[in-house]
């Protein structure tokens, strides 16, 4: 799978343990129905202590484990507080984690989702980003992510070998192949070959999609009427 | 009021700065300008038998730098300088002494796009008068007071929980970037229709 190549026009890395990912799935799925296209979904798995360090904290909300800067605790303070006033507009709930999780095994459903059909993926996308940011989905646990993917309607007939074997390969190459694409975070959109992190893109995205006519806008978290 | 905390080496407030103006004359709110300074150091390069972090670090600030491009091209400015190393102080005093004479926006203005086009020596203290004069503000700063100002206004900034450039703050709450100005359009609309209570 080449990074920047898809038979779709937009490609979309979103790593399940984003909440910024989260927040941008929505906003994607609004720009399909905008634009009548089919984003190309891919998984991301970040690398999260790589950059910001890594916490644990127990059920009463108190650091049990950590190994960050004061730096990083602030941008991971804020990031949570940013994502949390977003979520609200959209009534949408999201728990700050308590650890710093692997999705490796989501992903892996996610790709085994993708190959199956769409609706299998968008379902399996959208159980499981819900039900792991209310904190009622493990995604290190191979056989819930079987379980959200029976959820989703997809097959899961030979998922634990697909896992093991061809599903880890395929994840393993593409996450390889990302450093040297530009592509490090989520989420990523990659449109007409151009490479754009963050939500705050969309309105370039949208002005790409619609033709580039007139001044590209500046970058905005626009907060759109999300349709059900 | 819209609080707007900035540092002329960083080219993300650079950007900020056109937006903000036209949005706080949008929404007809007052900005205030305030100088935070943030380090700025040069990106990494890349290195033999790089961590994950390296890399991680290494291609975020390639991708970053992009963008600032990409979105300086769409504002019609330049960014021509590497700002690394360059001490902001005495810009950034200036800043409080042009927000006193009711210039900060403009002053701002202009060393960001001279000192971004090469053109302004930030460090130079001739330089730095040179722009207030051009605003008929004069400028003889003793370096004392100069600090003593700036640690004030980095502490009142901090106990706000400011840590990054370019940081709005409205009505207490903090917003990095300038992409949220449609939630700070929503959220003082909304005060604005509710009734006095």
């Amino acid at each position: 799978m080449n990074p920047l190549q898809s038979d779709s026009r937009l490609i979309l890395y979103l790593d399940v343990k984003s909440p910024y990912a989260y927040l941008a799935k929505d906003e994607a799925k609004e720009l399909e129905r905008m634009f009548d296209i089919n984003i190309d979904w891919r998984p991301l798995t970040l690398n999260i202590p790589s950059f910001l360090g890594s916490a644990r904290v127990n059920e009463h909300r108190e650091v049990v484990e950590e190994n960050r800067t004061p730096r990083q605790w602030q941008a991971v303070r804020y990031a949570y507080y940013d994502v949390k006033r977003y979520a609200r507009l959209r009534e949408t709930l999201v728990y700050g984690p308590r650890k710093v999780w692997d999705t490796t095994n989501a992903h892996l459903g996610w790709l085994y989702a993708r190959q199956q059909s769409r609706n299998c993926l968008m379902n399996y996308l959208d159980d499981v980003y819900e039900r792991f940011w209310k904190r009622d989905f493990d995604p290190e646990d191979l056989s819930q992510v079987e379980s959200a993917l029976q959820n989703a309607g997809c097959e899961t007939g030979d998922f634990s070998e697909y896992a093991a074997t061809e599903g880890r390969d395929r994840l393993e190459a593409l996450q390889g192949a990302l450093p040297e694409a530009g592509i490090f975070g989520v989420p990523t959109f990659v449109v007409d070959g151009e490479v754009l992190f963050g939500r705050e893109h969309l309105p370039r995205i949208n002005w790409i999609l619609s033709g580039r006519n007139g001044k590209s806008p500046d970058v905005a978290y626009e907060l759109l009427e999300l349709t059900a | 009021m819209i609080l707007l905390a900035l540092d002329f080496t960083s080219a993300s407030s650079y950007l900020a700065l056109g937006p903000s103006v036209a949005f706080s004359e949008e929404i007809e709110v007052d900005l205030l300008l305030q100088p935070f300074r943030v380090l700025q150091l040069p990106p990494p390069t890349k290195i033999r038998n790089e961590s994950v972090a390296e890399r991680h670090q290494r291609i975020r600030a390639e991708y970053r730098s992009a963008d600032l491009e990409r979105y300086a091209e769409v504002q019609g400015i330049r960014l021509e300088i590497a700002p690394y190393g360059i001490d902001p102080t005495l810009a950034h005093g200036a800043l409080l002494v042009a927000n006193e004479h009711g210039v900060g926006i403009e002053f701002a203005r202009r060393v960001f796009t001279s000192f971004w086009e090469g053109r302004l020596d930030i460090e130079s203290s001739t330089e730095i008068r040179k722009v207030l004069e051009g605003l008929d503000v004069e400028f003889n700063p003793s370096m004392d007071l100069l600090h003593a100002q700036l640690d004030e206004v980095r502490s009142t900034l901090e106990e706000q929980e400011i840590y990054s450039v370019p940081t709005f703050l409205v009505e207490g709450e903090r917003f990095i970037g300038r992409q949220h100005f449609p939630m700070i359009r929503s959220m003082l609309s909304v005060e604005r229709r509710s009734p006095p209570t």
